[in-house]
């Protein structure tokens, strides 16, 4: 799918044409309910989430950027934190511990200044940086960016010392970085 | 902290699972201004969709788009969604929540940006919101907007708590805006409250939240918050004109 439809889009729900729900629905509800169900694991809850993640755009879309908007990202962080935030409604203090995930949705950070063909180049060198990660690198990003541990979570599930899953961590997204700005993947 | 000792956060920030004090740092750096880690940033946050979208993918129950659809059909502005089976209420006393805030309570100060986004949203529920409650957004969106607005935060980096701001203009009155407010059980409404210094509690006016839990109620001008110890909130029965605060939800200092 082209920028140029998701402007389309964009402009549609900002007219506040419920068609464009279901549209953008369409575009992006499987991939945003795989998000959270990765996260949450509990279909009805995933499906309440996804309802919650695409209502929050539509509540919001007055603040996003119709001509340089990244809707896909803008979406994709939205379900991760309603996912997030759900995980750690089940916990306790030490999920008070992290960021504040409303911080993270500001529609303002989702300004693209990639083409479609060019996000497409990065997605697919990060999706093969990950797939060349070793196993416990691999896993750590997961614990991370699928279910939202921190580093010490992630610490106490593998029982492993908070210093050498930091070393995982930091590596991992190094080769991930370097990834993204089409360096060479150690 | 500098900047190069940013370089390893970015990307666990930008998924928001970075330690609390590592998260402060660096979104009190980025909120500096600094457009170098602004754009590792927005970098950062890029990259950690595009690991996001590696999941396996999963195929959704075949009535969620229906439901997603009918929900924007009916009301096309600022809907509600059905509520999940746990409720995350958090209901504190209000003396806890006052000293936890006024200990977070920066004084005046907020992100332009949000503010523009508030003004965006709020001017499109206006739109649409029938006539009082058209009349109630007004007044909040002239008292954000008018010269000599003093903004007060509360609970700002207690993401899981209720967290806002309250916008003072002594001719034009109080707004509170607050997010993470979770949907009032059935049979209840929030109510909002000026707390003096001296005296008891005095009822401000009723309010509901959105979907995403976003909620603001208004004090109508002129006002004197030096007489005021808080601007609090709490639930209430549904049909009741409450004289006294039944369950305090949180209270935010002045």
């Amino acid at each position: 799918m082209s920028n140029l439809d998701d402007h389309e889009l964009v402009n549609r729900l900002q007219k506040r044409d419920p068609q464009a729900m279901v549209d953008l629905y369409d575009r992006y509800g499987k991939l945003i309910f795989s998000i959270i169900l990765r996260a949450v694991r509990i279909t009805p809850t995933a499906e309440d989430l996804t309802q919650e993640t695409f209502l929050r755009v539509w509540n919001r879309i007055h603040t996003f950027s119709c001509e340089r908007g990244n809707l896909q990202g803008w979406l994709v962080t939205v379900a991760r934190n309603r996912a997030f935030d759900y995980l750690r409604s089940l916990q306790s203090s030490a999920s008070l511990a992290t960021s504040n995930l409303d911080d993270l949705e500001r529609a303002g950070y989702f300004y693209s200044e990639l083409d479609q063909s060019d996000r497409i180049a990065k997605q697919n060198a990060v999706t093969q940086a990950l797939n060349l990660l070793p196993d416990d690198q691999r896993e750590v990003i997961h614990l991370t960016h699928y279910e939202g541990m921190t580093q010490a979570e992630i610490a106490d599930k593998l029982g492993k010392p908070l210093g050498t899953v930091k070393g995982l961590v930091r590596g991992a997204l190094k080769k991930l970085r370097n990834a993204m700005t089409e360096e060479t993947v150690q | 902290m500098s900047c190069d000792q940013f370089t390893d956060l970015f990307e666990l920030y930008a998924v928001g699972v970075l330690e609390k004090d590592e998260s402060e740092a660096l979104r009190l750096h980025l909120d500096s201004g600094c457009d170098e880690c602004g754009k590792r940033f927005v970098q950062a946050l890029m990259q950690a969709n595009m690991v996001s979208e590696t999941v396996p993918a999963a195929e959704p129950p075949a009535g969620l788009r229906g439901r997603i659809g009918a929900s924007v059909a009916a009301s096309p502005v600022l809907v509600m969604p059905a509520p999940r089976k746990k409720q995350r209420t958090t209901i504190l006393p209000w003396l806890v929540a006052a000293a936890s805030v006024a200990a977070l309570a920066v004084g005046i100060g907020y992100e332009e940006n949000a503010r523009r986004a508030d003004l965006a949203s709020f001017s499109a529920a206006l739109e649409t919101s029938n006539k009082a409650e058209a009349q109630r957004t007004a007044a909040m969106l002239s008292i954000l907007q008018a010269p000599g607005t003093k903004q007060v935060v509360f609970n700002i980096n207690e993401s899981n708590l209720p967290h806002g701001s309250l916008f003072i203009h002594k001719n034009l009155g109080v707004a509170m805006v607050v997010s993470h407010l979770p949907n009032a059980p059935a049979g209840w409404k929030y109510e909002s409250w000026i707390v003096p210094k001296n005296g008891a509690p005095q009822p401000v006016e009723s309010f509901a939240t959105d979907n995403t839990g976003f909620a603001f109620t208004v004090v109508k001008g002129p006002v004197d918050v030096s007489q005021w110890s808080a601007v609090a909130v709490s639930m209430e029965p549904l049909d009741s004109n409450p004289v006294k605060p039944t369950k305090p939800v949180f209270a935010a200092p002045v």
